[in-house]
């Protein structure tokens, strides 16, 4: 028999000792989890600060962008990548300068203040670091078919990786943020160079429209015949850079040369020829356009320097009497270009222009027009007179140095500056005062030549570096036979006007004692892209430029070809063909909008500007008013339009007034966009400091205001089978009063510009009957030495991948 | 009938003395007591730990979405001073509006977006939150502006430190903030 005694007790003591034990070993557990779960909260704590640091990093970084990254990286902005990664340590200066700010913001979080340390402490930031992990070259081939395409070999893309840790409580953590990254130029594409790109010209009188007086003011009582009867009322002036944007602090031709923008007018679509004829206009006039006058007018003040008018010899087409009988007029310019109005004669020959005047002998000035018998004479005869809508050369106040290439021939002006007849140089100008001025004594030249700085024959001991440098871009080409027609022979732009060195606002215009001595001095004579070629071109028009093998450098004096030297050219090739189309965006697109999903054009606009602007605030110092707008981020915004969106259709729309804080370009895939309203940038250096391009691949702009637009505009989809129809500049609402004039501080590149001589055809020509005014920003020139500003570091703008680790 | 005795002795000697069980009882009692005392407090503890890993999930969220508003807080301003007239408006009226902050701490079944609000006019941008436990008593914002001026590459823009609190009570009786936890992001408006 087992005996029972104690054993309730003892069953008593194992279960209390058993609940112990499991009460106990519950309450460890929970002590444990009490103690994990605050290390995860004080974990949390130091790793939301941590994330706190990278993204104050990452917006540190994407707001001063390219100052950071080529202080901490400078190889992704200026060269092709050497290596696929680049560690920036935690030592490297700008990682240290963050950390220490960081950690001084860190200080001030009080209520995280750790008492059970002495001293008490905040979280405090260990360490920042940096590193560009994947590198690779957007557009590895530096053949020219890519330069062509406007890619920058420069270009690349990766991923950016950025950590911070942080240490709250004896507890580290490090956040990690990763992001890609692309460098791409905000240069839209080679044709940049120009401050107006027009390939596609409708025939050889296109910009040939305007009535000019002789002083140069627009003649109101003209009405153009082509294509229907219009008014033309003030020319569309081409300042071809800004008046005192300077790469350096010195003045430099050579860099001064290359801050300028060039014109291209593409060639006429008469095949005969396929020249363009522009008219220079008479005269000189500040407000309305200027006048490329080597004599002043005749009501200067006394002390000024005039200059003997040159001896024209071509008695077929001009009969204009030998001095001195011809100095009555000549000295103060009577007879300076293309003019249809002449104030000076008695109606009605004052209309007769330039074909009308008419000479004391009964000689006409210019016999090659048609004069109609019954005078007033015919339309059709002043029309020859008129003048061209394109004023390139500046004026007193915005000197212009034009530079033109392409088939374009400049009526007139070589008669006065370039006569090659043996055995007298007749270029020799005279510098005297005006009061003393007598042709008679000017035959044998016994007064001083002060304009000898430009033209002396080269064997004269007093030949001077502006001869020398005008004798190595002038073409062969010296005679000009005016009324041939089509043209066979006369002067381009850019011989003209290459040399020619303006003074800087508020000194005479022109300096004519300046002739360009420091571009003589250049070892490298061709600052003019195929300057030999322009003297035996294949048009068999001697002094055309090229347009169909040109190549454009970076460095004049680099190699220029594009498989020795690839990073000196920037293109090279047919200027016909430079498009802008979705294959020179090749990986360069930072963001897309995709506007697909749409119903409507509102909601396209709408959504075009919650994507990209934001209303500005104070510390964007915009302009003074209301409503503007800044960009949100920087990059190349591609636009895909909701489907059915064309040509001629509804219009995507811009949302108003912008100011730009940031360099942006936007692509619209199909269909025409609309500028509303202005577009400023702030200006460093007179020019726009900020790149905007707007860009439509296939469709029309529309400008919908007379106010500035600091962009450069571009729509260069070409018409069906090539032929007109193509990309334009239009007028939002182009009926008198309103928008009938522009105001482009950028450049303008689209497909056509001119009138038709019998199609209606609607061309920005059509709508913009007040001209206006582009103005070229140097910034955009692939050529300028600024041009490697143009790159920008863009950031994803959401990170690939976040994480928050232990601190090692 | 010894044998009977022997078995009757031996019928009683099977069972329990009065004493063994009031000893039983006794060290049961002594035992048992401070035992569930123990349990009960690690169950207390366990809770708050339970309501700590909460609150940190909870803070989680706000702070990740916080980050992410983080480069579009200018635009959310601008926005809320054109809605309210008042061009004076900062992040800390945002954040710490009172509409906006009883949104956060109402307690709902599901989780939801609550909008920001300017003086009391919602805005378009909102923070996706957890239905908030029952026992959680506060989620709020707390922003307190950091003084930047002797940082080098921090100079502009205000700084703030944006205090994420929750307050919970495990039972009903304790305080509502008897029990709390405190986060913390910095912003740059």
């Amino acid at each position: 028999m087992v005996s029972k005694r104690g054993m309730i007790l003892g069953m008593v003591i194992l279960v209390s000792l058993i609940l112990g034990v499991l009460i106990f070993s519950y309450n460890s557990m929970v002590r444990q989890q009490n103690i994990r779960a605050h290390h995860e909260l004080i974990g949390e704590v130091a790793g939301m600060l941590a994330m706190t640091g990278v993204g104050l990093f990452a917006e540190k970084i994407d707001s001063s962008v390219n100052s950071i990254i080529m202080t901490m990286a400078p190889v992704l902005l200026s060269s092709v990548p050497t290596t696929s990664t680049i560690s920036v340590g935690s030592s490297h200066p700008t990682c240290d300068q963050m950390r220490k700010d960081f950690d001084l913001l860190l200080g001030q979080l009080s209520h995280l203040t750790d008492n059970s340390v002495i001293p008490a402490r905040t979280p405090r930031c260990v360490s920042m670091d940096v590193s560009f992990e994947s590198i690779r070259q957007i557009s590895p081939s530096t053949n020219s078919d890519q330069f062509r395409a406007g890619r920058d070999p420069v270009e690349k893309v990766g991923e950016i990786v950025i950590s911070c840790t942080v240490e709250h409580r004896g507890v580290g953590r490090k956040a990690q943020m990763r992001r890609q990254f692309r460098v791409v130029s905000l240069v839209p594409g080679p044709f940049c160079r120009f401050s107006l790109f027009v390939p596609f010209t409708p025939w050889a009188y296109s910009y040939n429209s305007l009535g000019v007086k002789y002083n140069g003011k627009p003649d109101p009582t003209y009405t153009h015949p082509f294509p229907t009867p219009q008014n033309f009322t003030n020319p569309l002036k081409i300042y071809n850079g800004t008046a005192s944007f300077a790469t350096t602090g010195t003045a430099n031709d050579r860099q001064d040369l290359q801050n300028r923008g060039w014109i291209f007018l593409g060639p006429s679509r008469e095949p005969s020829t396929g020249t363009v004829m522009l008219r220079l206009p008479s005269g000189f006039d500040p407000d309305t356009g200027g006048h490329f006058l080597f004599c002043l007018p005749p009501n200067i003040v006394s002390g000024k320097e005039t200059v003997r008018p040159e001896r024209i010899e071509d008695t077929v087409n001009f009969n204009i009497p030998v001095p001195p009988a011809v100095a009555s007029f000549m000295i103060g310019g009577l007879f300076q270009g293309f003019f249809t109005f002449d104030p000076g004669l008695p109606a009605p020959d004052q209309q007769k222009g330039a074909a009308g005047f008419k000479f004391p002998s009964g000689l006409y000035l210019w016999n090659g027009l048609v004069l109609n018998p019954s005078i007033p004479w015919a339309q059709s005869d002043r029309w020859l007179c008129a003048s061209s809508w394109l004023y390139p050369f500046g004026d007193r106040g915005n000197p212009s140095r034009t530079l033109m290439i392409g088939p374009v021939l400049a009526g007139f002006l070589k008669l006065y500056f370039v006569k090659s007849i043996p055995p007298n140089w007749k270029f020799n100008f005279q510098a005297i005062d005006a009061p003393q001025y007598n042709p008679a004594s000017m035959v044998d030249g016994n007064m001083g030549m002060k304009y000898k700085e430009l033209f002396r024959i080269p064997d004269d001991t007093a030949a001077n570096a502006g001869y020398t440098s005008y004798t190595r871009v002038m073409p062969c080409n010296l005679d000009v036979k005016p009324s041939a027609y089509p043209p066979t022979a006369g002067i381009a732009f850019n011989v003209l006007f290459d040399f020619m060195k303006y003074p800087p606002i508020g000194s005479g215009y022109p300096a004519l004692d300046e002739g360009s001595p420091a571009l003589g001095a250049f070892t490298n004579p061709f600052f003019v892209p195929n300057a030999a070629e322009m003297r035996a071109p294949s048009s068999g028009i001697p002094g055309l430029h090229p347009f169909e093998d040109v190549k454009i450098l970076f460095t004049e004096s680099g190699g220029s070809d594009p498989a020795v030297s690839p990073d000196n050219c920037y293109f090279s090739g047919n200027l016909l063909n430079f498009r802008f189309t979705s294959e020179n965006l090749l990986g360069r697109v930072t963001h897309h909008l995709n506007l697909g999903e749409c119903t409507s054009q509102i909601e396209e606009n709408s959504q075009l500007k919650d994507f990209l602007f934001r209303p500005a605030v104070a510390a964007d110092n915009a302009p003074s008013g209301p409503n503007w707008l800044v960009p949100k981020r920087s990059g190349i915004f591609y636009i895909k339009r909701r489907s059915g969106a064309s040509t001629g259709g509804e219009r995507l729309k811009l949302p108003g007034k912008i100011f730009l804080t940031r360099d942006l370009t936007i692509i619209v895939e199909m269909g025409d966009l609309e500028i509303p309203d202005r577009i400023e940038s702030k200006k460093v250096g007179d020019a726009p400091e900020h790149l905007c391009s707007l860009v439509v691949l296939d469709g029309s702009l529309f400008l919908g205001t007379t106010d500035e637009i600091d962009a450069y505009l571009v729509a260069l989809n070409p018409g069906p089978g090539g032929g007109k129809g193509g990309g334009k500049l239009l007028s939002s609402s182009p009926s008198p009063g309103s928008v009938r004039r522009m105001n482009i501080f950028g450049g303008l590149a689209i497909w056509e510009m001119g009138l038709y001589q019998n199609s209606p055809e609607r061309t920005t020509m059509t709508d913009f009957t007040d001209g206006g005014l582009i103005q070229f920003n140097p910034r955009f020139n692939p050529s300028s030495e600024l041009y490697p500003n143009s790159r920008t570091f863009i950031m994803e703008e959401k990170a690939s991948q976040l994480i928050v680790t232990g601190a090692e | 009938m010894m044998a009977k005795q022997v078995a009757f002795m031996l019928q009683r000697r099977s069972g329990f003395s009065i004493v063994e069980v009031l000893v039983a009882l006794a060290v049961i009692s002594l035992a048992l007591g401070p035992l569930i005392n123990l349990l009960s407090s690690s169950n207390r503890a366990s809770n708050a730990s339970i309501y700590e890993v909460m609150a940190v999930h909870y803070a989680s969220e706000l702070a990740e979405q916080l980050e992410r508003l983080s480069g579009k807080l200018g635009e959310i301003l601008a926005d809320a001073r054109i809605r309210t007239g008042n061009p004076g408006l900062t992040l800390e009226d945002l954040l710490t509006d009172n509409g906006f902050t009883n949104e956060l701490r109402a307690h709902n079944d599901q989780p939801r977006a609550v909008p920001f609000q300017a003086q009391g006019i919602p805005l378009e941008v909102s923070l996706f939150v957890s239905s908030l436990h029952q026992h959680f008593t506060e989620r709020k914002f707390d922003l307190r502006q950091l003084n930047n001026s002797a940082t080098t590459w921090l100079k502009t823009g205000r700084y703030w430190d944006v205090k994420i609190t929750f307050c919970w009570r495990i039972m009903s009786s304790d305080a509502p903030d008897s029990h709390k936890a405190e986060f913390s992001v910095i912003l740059k408006e």
